[in-house]
């Protein structure tokens, strides 16, 4: 049971902490080539409240990494400004591997642009991708309007969306840009408030990963997937046409979906980010842990450190080409 | 009420200095969001000058009877014994409440740099023998009666971690020691 | 429907599920009982726990917390003035003072009594709504919200017992130190000063621990005695209880207005225990005819306070459960529940799987029933709490509080914010200003900005959206009446500026 764990751990910290000393003595005299990682519990760090969909994935996993690393990777929420408090807590974390955090992508590049707070993301240590949530856009099925050109004859189309910054105005303003859509966005709608907008007609659209809650709605008669973004069709909404279909490619891939991608501080050594990646990725093949992820919603592809560095590098080209329809749009709020 | 009450011009002026910073402030955002901070603002700033103006001006006070601002209007005035002080609170002198808040900054100064485990038993047996005037071993006794229960609920059962205090950051490879959260 | 009820009540009988509820109850009025941690709190630990678990049994859990902090909560207001959680607050006007009078036993029957009737009418009525919950949410637009907002705060002025004047400039304040922080509607920081600590603005937490419990420790301490004047008072032990718990039916008008209250407002997302609880408060006040000895110690007080935060519990499960519209933030862990044990909310949910709906609302009932069962058989104890020399209470207050903070998000300066707060809500109370206002205005700052924006982009700009839509109408002539009621009552009153003796 995880209560003896929890207790077994607090001896085991003051154990650890008493030899450390000697340890990190006895490393530096050998100078010895095998890292000494870890050393102590391992945080994982997440940016959002317990029981959300990246808190949920984090527990699943860093539960299985404890039993590959031999230390517990203990869970721990920072929450606040969005998710932006965890990264810059990883940010400015010591980069020795004892710390690492989940960070939904490319959301919190777009958050940075908008409102600079000096983190680079292509100089963090990429580790891996834990999740990946495909994003859709769905409206209540009572509306009688299903395609782009649909919605290129309305007049100003209302969108639900959590605010003026993020990944979901992001894709809005990209979207309503790439299909010649006229529109208006409505603020302050989070998690489930956004389906009893849609419900109540406070707006006409919304978008976002459809997973979780959100995945289980649109799976019923109240509300209907209208393109996912995706270039394949998307297992849990077979029905729904991808953008590629829709003849828009460039919304495609899966560059506008949510990331769940996990980073340690800049500059972590080499040999100990593949220590981490190693569990990371073992504990991301067992089945239980997929399965978990999937329940909530969630799929699993996993990235290695430097295919991970990769996309996000491609997320940061993305959010450059666009972040100025983002502002101009935010600004005439 | 017949001479003017500097602590309670003390209390207006703070809240007014709040609330002109924000009114203040808002004028740095654009569009709509300054409209909750004028909105509310002016009244709220109106109404503090008002109450600081009718402190310092009898004949406001008259005024402000008639509209419902008056002292007189808070019915927990009337369950206050005599020498209570305004807003209904009994305490004792200002000397004692200066003593009592002493103690809170002195408890968290303790938290601050030793940590919870080290503070709280501390400033148990401090407070328990200088102010209740316990003997020093009762202290200590109650302090492990006390403190015992507290560990095992917030340690062991609910597993929330305490802050360990900034000394052994300071002391390196002792206990790990407490992060100081960014206050800037 | 009726099936899976019989199968639920069955399924009672499962020592697991009888220890899942006693887990749940244990918890929740622990963490009700201490000022500052809630429900919310013993949700979120143990959440990550019951992965693994049957659902069903992990839903028992968590119905145990949802059906029992609010009424742990009403054992402090009582007897330390301190809410255990933010729905007690209307408890402490006059479940405190009769405790002074010695009657902290009365209060505390009176309380759990009052509870447990709030909680049961509110599952009844849910259970009964369930199948109208959609007609009740699509009724609910922003600038309604937004309406609602204006009345609780309004309704919270006047059920302050200070002068109006200083109450809504407290109120004023409170609002405008919610913009601090990053606003969700506006994806930007606002007077942050460029600090990390205001990011997220000021917390509730730390800020009501300062204001409510620590200043009053001050106040207290510095007095010295006991919590309850006179020490040789005779609480009356379990008689005393007993007699309370009896005596809710003498005010059956009141219990019944703060579970119809309680429920209704609870089923609007995001109005809560803490609106529910001062409008039933207000409501009562203003209803009775003997308004003058609301806030004295009057045993009516503390059953409209009561009865409404835990007939919120029904309430609120309903949007929940319905459409996974989480209403406050137990409903949002409970949200996490579900996702974590692959449980989906709406049609599936109430069709497929009504075992879970069951466990919930006979979960919610058996631990509200289990914790009057402590209350009322420990109330007796608890009530000694009062009698202790508050120079013994002090330093366990202290501690509490402290952890209590921390524990919220584990930042050392919610600490210093929650020592800070305490000088400032002492001076505050020696000034005249009511704290609740303000801190009422504090919650529901934000949401009415957020309200009032999302209606405004909804019309286009349009302000008229505020005052056509037919709710909006209702809560609207509802503000009216209230302000009209009021200086009408100011005006007969203002001739003969004589204080209400009671």
């Amino acid at each position: 049971m995880a209560r003896i764990g929890r207790i077994g751990r607090f001896g085991r910290l003051m154990l650890l902490a008493g030899a450390l000393a000697a340890i990190a003595a006895f490393g530096a005299a050998c100078g010895d080539d095998e890292p000494d990682f870890p050393t102590r519990d391992v945080e994982w760090f997440v940016g959002f409240a317990a029981g959300g969909g990246f808190d949920t994935a984090s527990r699943i996993i860093a539960d299985k990494m404890s039993d590959d690393l031999g230390v517990n990777v203990v869970v721990r929420n920072i929450e606040g400004g969005g998710g932006r408090r965890a990264v810059q807590e990883i940010a400015r974390s010591d980069p020795d591997g004892h710390a690492i955090s989940i960070m939904n992508m490319p959301n919190q590049i777009t958050a940075e642009r908008l409102d600079p707070e000096d983190v680079d993301f292509n100089e963090l240590s990429w580790v891996g991708r834990a999740v990946i949530q495909t994003y859709g856009l769905y409206t209540a099925s009572a509306n009688d309007f299903n395609t782009p050109e649909d919605l290129q004859g309305m007049p100003d189309v209302r969108f639900c969306l959590s605010g003026l910054a993020g990944h979901s105005f992001l894709v809005a303003s990209v979207t309503t840009e790439v299909m010649n859509i006229a529109w208006n966005p409505v603020t302050g709608y989070r998690g489930q408030e956004t389906q009893a907008g849609l419900l109540r007609g406070d707006c006409e659209l919304a978008l976002g990963p459809i997973a979780g809650t959100t995945l289980t709605a649109v799976q019923g008669p109240d509300f209907k997937v209208l393109w996912m973004y995706s270039s394949e069709r998307f297992g849990p909404v077979p029905d729904a046409p991808t953008v590629d279909e829709l003849g828009f490619p460039e919304l495609g891939g899966s560059k506008f979906a949510n990331n769940g991608l996990v980073a340690a501080a800049p500059g972590t050594p080499d040999d100990i980010l593949a220590i981490l990646s190693d569990a990371f990725d073992a504990a991301l093949q067992d089945p239980d842990v997929i399965a978990g992820i999937n329940n909530a919603g969630m799929g699993v592809e996993t990235l290695t450190p430097d295919e991970t560095a990769e996309v996000v590098e491609g997320m940061d080209g993305i959010v450059s080409e666009y972040i100025d329809t983002v502002r101009q749009k935010s600004q005439a709020q | 009420m017949t001479r003017i009450n500097g602590f309670n011009l003390g209390v207006y002026a703070f809240l007014l200095t709040i609330a002109l910073s924000i009114v203040l402030g808002a004028t740095a955002y654009a569009g709509k969001q300054q409209l909750t901070a004028f909105v509310i603002g002016v009244p709220t700033i109106t109404l503090l000058v008002f109450l600081f103006l009718a402190e310092v001006t009898p004949r406001l006070i008259k005024l402000t009877g008639a509209f419902g601002v008056s002292e007189d209007d808070a019915p927990q005035a009337a369950e206050d014994d005599a020498g209570a002080s305004p807003g209904g609170m009994e305490t004792g002198s200002w000397r004692r409440i200066g003593i009592v808040y002493g103690w809170l900054l002195l408890y968290f100064a303790m938290t601050f740099v030793f940590g919870f485990y080290i503070a709280i038993p501390v400033f148990m047996v401090l407070f328990l023998t200088i102010e209740s005037r316990l003997i020093p071993v009762f202290a200590v006794g109650v302090m492990a009666a006390a403190g015992l229960p507290l560990y095992i609920i917030f340690r062991l059962v609910l597993d929330i971690p305490l802050w360990p205090g900034i000394l052994p950051r300071i002391i390196p490879g002792v206990i790990g020691g407490g992060i100081v959260p960014q206050l800037n | 429907m009726f099936e899976a009820f019989l199968d639920g009540l069955a399924g009672m009988g499962n020592p697991a599920v009888i220890g899942a509820i006693v887990l749940g109850t244990v918890l929740g009025v622990l963490f009700g009982v201490i000022p500052g941690l809630g429900s919310v709190i013993a949700m979120t630990l143990i959440l990550p726990f019951t992965f693994g678990w049957d659902p069903i049994i992990a839903m028992y859990v968590f119905a145990g917390i949802i059906g029992t902090a609010s009424t742990g909560g009403g054992v402090p207001a009582i007897l330390l003035n301190t809410p255990g959680t933010i729905a007690n607050v209307c408890t402490t006007f006059d479940g405190f003072p009769m405790t002074r009078r010695g009657e902290g036993g009365r209060a505390i029957g009176l309380a759990a009594t009052a509870s447990a009737l709030g909680t049961l009418f509110s599952i009844i009525v849910l259970a009964a709504l369930l199948p109208l919950a959609e007609v009740m949410l699509r009724a609910f637009t922003p600038p309604d919200f937004f309406w609602l907002i204006i009345l609780g705060l309004i309704a919270v002025t006047f059920a302050s017992r200070q002068n109006m004047a200083k109450g809504l400039a407290a109120g004023g304040v409170g609002i405008l130190i919610a913009l601090i922080g990053f606003s969700p509607v506006f994806g930007v920081r606002r007077y942050t000063l460029g600090s990390e600590y205001l990011w997220d603005g000021i917390e509730i937490v730390p800020l009501v621990i300062g204001f409510f419990a620590l200043s009053e420790l001050i106040v207290y301490t510095s007095r010295g005695g006991s919590i309850a004047r006179d020490a040789n008072v005779n609480l009356g032990g379990f008689r005393q209880i007993m007699r309370g718990a009896v005596e809710v039916f003498q005010y059956k008008a009141i219990l019944l207005r703060g579970s119809v209250i309680g429920t209704v407002i609870g089923a609007i997302p995001g109005a809560g225990g803490a609106v529910a609880n001062f409008l039933s408060y207000s409501t009562a006040k203003q209803a009775s005819k003997t308004p003058e000895l609301f806030g004295t110690g009057y045993p009516g007080g503390v059953v409209a306070s009561e009865s409404s935060n835990d007939a919120k519990d029904g309430g609120i499960l309903l949007p929940t459960l319905t459409f996974g519209i989480p209403g406050n933030g137990e409903m949002v862990i409970l949200m996490g529940a579900f996702v974590l044990h692959g449980i989906q909310p709406g049609r599936d949910l109430l069709v497929n799987r009504l075992d879970i709906v069951w466990a919930i609302i006979l979960g919610v009932i058996a631990a509200q029933v289990l914790t009057t069962i402590i209350i009322l058989g420990g109330g007796a104890w608890l009530a000694r709490i009062s009698l202790v020399p508050v120079k013994y209470i002090a330093p366990f207050v202290a501690i509490l509080s402290f952890i209590g903070v921390y524990a919220v998000r584990s930042n050392i300066w919610d600490v210093a914010l929650a020592v800070f707060a305490a000088l400032v809500g002492f001076s505050m109370r020696r000034a005249g200003f009511p704290l609740i206002t303000m801190v009422i205005g504090f919650v529901l700052g934000q949401l009415a900005e957020e309200k009032f924006t999302q209606s405004l982009q909804i019309s286009g700009g349009g302000y008229s959206i505020f005052f056509t839509r037919p709710v909006s109408i209702v809560l609207l002539l509802g503000i009216v009446f209230m302000l009209g009621w009021s200086m009408y009552k100011a005006a007969k009153k203002n001739p003969a500026p004589q204080r209400a003796e009671p």
